[in-house]
């Protein structure tokens, strides 16, 4: 059993994936039970480059684990106001 | 260094010496100390013995990046309150250029009349009557001022708003490009200007008069780490240049804080259509400019000009608090219509988010409905041909809901709240409610902690660490407004070596020492001032408070209220 997953990348962050579609997304494959930090270092992103993981619409923390299927989207740090 | 003093009854200038109280400080510490020293509190803010005061931050004019930042100041018509209402462009390097520490304009014209001050490159000060110019637009005004006076000025303006005296009447003023595209927005400084009959304010650009370092190597040294922090940031240096503050549209919105139809909801289901990334492509496309530059001495680059579909100028720079006001608010995400809204705001000088949000509780009470941009746009023309409906919308929104009778309006001390909903990020509720500035985000800006590092280094839902880091941030802000940084520029002091650097340019421009303890003692003065200066108007701490709607209804999607008490609400300035 594996995790599939549709990835929105927002801010800069695509460009640490090569071949991001800001159109469509990517789709990535992981094994059951990974969690939203087993992405990230999938995805290639510097965890000091992430600020909120959304999942389903909903804020994650690092150490949640990630649903079988569904949408999770990756935002930069925010600074300023 | 000197004073500029404009009186209005009288129509003379006069140069001063600083008097020594204000010696040392520039920006909010300088605008809102004198206003609390000089303007009788219960006053008429449309009166004569109100008080407008232009002071550049401390750093203005000095080698540092980022420091064009200008502070306004008054009692605000708005909010009844002292004002400090901050901006960029030009204006703030201009003046300080020219060795002008604060511009003073007091009392107010026997008779009504349009008048224009003009500050040369050596710093005089003349005051012209520009009767031509009454009721003018500030994008037309500019162009006139610009063909008499040269383009080497920098312009700072009211529109037919301020003129008609309305609560949420802007102070525009140029920037690079001449435009005037930037607002001192907040609390109706407009209106201040326009009751004492100032159309305009025209300062050389040319001026070499700084006030000098003291150590101009040490100043130096430190300025340049700075600046190559503010680079080296990824927020500043990449995302900002790329998205502008419109980059904030699309994790606010999936944090669900993003109020939408007057704060009946947190989530935007148009937000993707006026995103930050959206709005880059399509001006790509079109052919506008991202990573414009809009104010002097910037290496942000956080601007944009955004044009229409045959590549025509639309407006200049469309920010996330503008497409929060005009589009998730009100419930539109036409973003060429937010961009129409944004000029329409600029150029009869409005309040961008006083506007939107007076618009957000006109659609609320069933005066027209969500989304219907071009209603919208009819009412902000309104404003303009001075109708009685659009008094009541250049007025703000709680000028709006006292016409309806309608009760959901979200103001604190009668300004609106901006583009983070406090019910899924309690520590706003915090700095909403308790801010001398009434409902206002830069006062104390607490979102990072509520969302960074997946999900917040503090839980946004509780109000466990909230009051306190409001505090921190509003006595931190209230020092950086006083220096004159611009906001995105505090990548270059988010670490210890970053402020340290802060201290050192300010111990380096004076000759005095300065550390942190002094840093935190400037923030507090400013806030005693402001404090002090709003109990004398009336204010109790029943007005700490928030609208009712916030602590009643739940925010959809996570259907949280504020959690905050009345008791911490006022721990937060137990001083």
């Amino acid at each position: 059993m594996t995790v599939q997953l549709n990835i929105k990348l927002y801010g800069t962050l695509d460009k640490w994936v090569p071949g991001y579609n800001p159109e469509t997304g990517c789709a990535v494959h992981l094994a059951a039970q990974s969690t939203v930090a087993d992405l990230i270092d999938h995805l290639g992103i510097p965890p000091r480059s992430v600020g909120l993981v959304s999942v389903n619409g909903r804020a994650a923390k690092k150490t949640d684990v990630l649903p079988k299927s569904g949408m999770v989207k990756v935002f930069h740090p925010i600074f300023g106001g | 260094m000197k004073i500029v003093r404009v009186d209005m009854s009288t129509k003379t200038v006069v140069d001063q010496a600083v008097p020594d109280a204000y010696r040392g400080i520039g920006g909010r510490a300088l605008t809102s100390s004198y206003i609390n020293d000089h303007v009788p509190a219960a006053c008429d803010p449309l009166g004569p013995d109100n008080v407008l005061i232009f002071a550049p931050g401390y750093f203005s004019g000095t080698p540092l990046v980022n420091t064009s930042r200008l502070s306004v100041g008054a009692k605000s018509p708005l909010t009844g309150g002292i004002k400090e209402s901050n901006v960029g462009g030009t204006v703030a390097a201009a003046l300080a250029n020219l060795g002008i520490t604060a511009l003073i304009v007091e009392g107010r014209p026997a008779a009504d009349g349009c008048w224009v001050l003009n500050i040369d490159e050596q710093g005089h000060a003349v005051l012209l009557d520009a009767a031509d110019c009454k009721g003018m637009r500030t994008y037309a005004l500019v162009e006139k001022l610009k063909s008499i006076h040269g383009d080497h000025s920098s312009i700072t303006c009211i529109g037919p708003a301020g003129e008609f005296q309305l609560a949420a009447a802007s102070i525009q003023t140029t920037d690079l490009d001449g435009r005037p595209c930037r607002a001192a927005g907040r609390g109706g400084l407009g209106a201040v200007m326009g009751a004492k009959g100032l159309k305009a304010i025209i300062v050389s650009r040319s001026g070499k008069s700084a006030d000098p370092l003291a150590e101009p190597d040490a100043f130096k040294v430190a300025a340049k780490d700075y600046a190559k922090a503010v680079k080296a940031d990824e927020f500043s240096g990449e995302i900002l240049p790329a998205l502008g503050s419109a980059c904030l549209v699309a994790p606010i919105n999936e944090a669900g804080a993003l109020p939408t139809r007057n704060a009946r909801e947190g989530q935007f289901e148009g937000a993707e259509k006026i995103s930050g990334e959206t709005m880059a492509r399509i001006i790509r496309e079109r052919g506008g400019k991202n990573a414009h530059k809009g104010c002097a001495q910037c290496i942000i680059d956080c601007s944009n000009e955004f044009v229409d579909p045959a590549g025509q100028y639309v407006t200049s720079s469309l920010e996330y608090e503008t497409i929060w006001s005009m589009g998730a608010m009100i419930g539109n995400s036409d973003l060429d219509a937010i961009a129409r809204l944004d000029f329409l705001c600029d150029d009869i000088g409005l309040d961008t988010i006083s506007t939107g949000v007076a618009v957000a509780v006109a659609m609320d009470a069933g005066h027209k409905p969500f989304g219907d941009a071009a209603a919208a746009i009819a009412m902000v023309e309104e404003v303009a041909a001075g109708t009685e409906f659009g008094k009541l919308i250049g007025n703000g929104p709680a000028a709006v809901g006292r016409h309806f009778n309608h009760h959901r309006v979200p103001v604190m001390k009668g300004q609106s709240m901006a583009a983070y909903d406090p019910r899924a990020i309690q520590g706003m509720a915090v700095t909403y409610a308790t801010s001398p500035m009434g409902g206002d985000h830069t006062a104390g800006w607490v979102v990072d902690q509520n969302l960074e590092a997946f999900g917040g280094t503090l839980d946004r839902f509780s109000a466990e660490g909230q009051v306190e880091a409001s505090r921190n941030t509003q006595i931190h802000m209230a020092a950086v407004d006083s220096v004159g940084i611009c906001d995105f520029a505090q990548t270059g002091l988010a670490s210890p070596e970053g402020i340290a650097n802060v201290y050192r340019m300010v111990a380096a421009k004076s000759g005095k020492p300065f550390s942190e303890k002094a840093w935190q003692e400037l923030g507090l003065r400013v806030l005693k001032a402001e404090r002090d200066f709003n109990r004398r108007a009336g204010f109790t701490p029943a007005d700490d408070r928030l609208p009712r709607m916030f602590y009643e209804e739940p925010l959809p999607p996570h259907n949280k209220v504020v959690v905050i008490s009345d008791a911490a609400m006022e721990k937060t300035f137990d001083f």
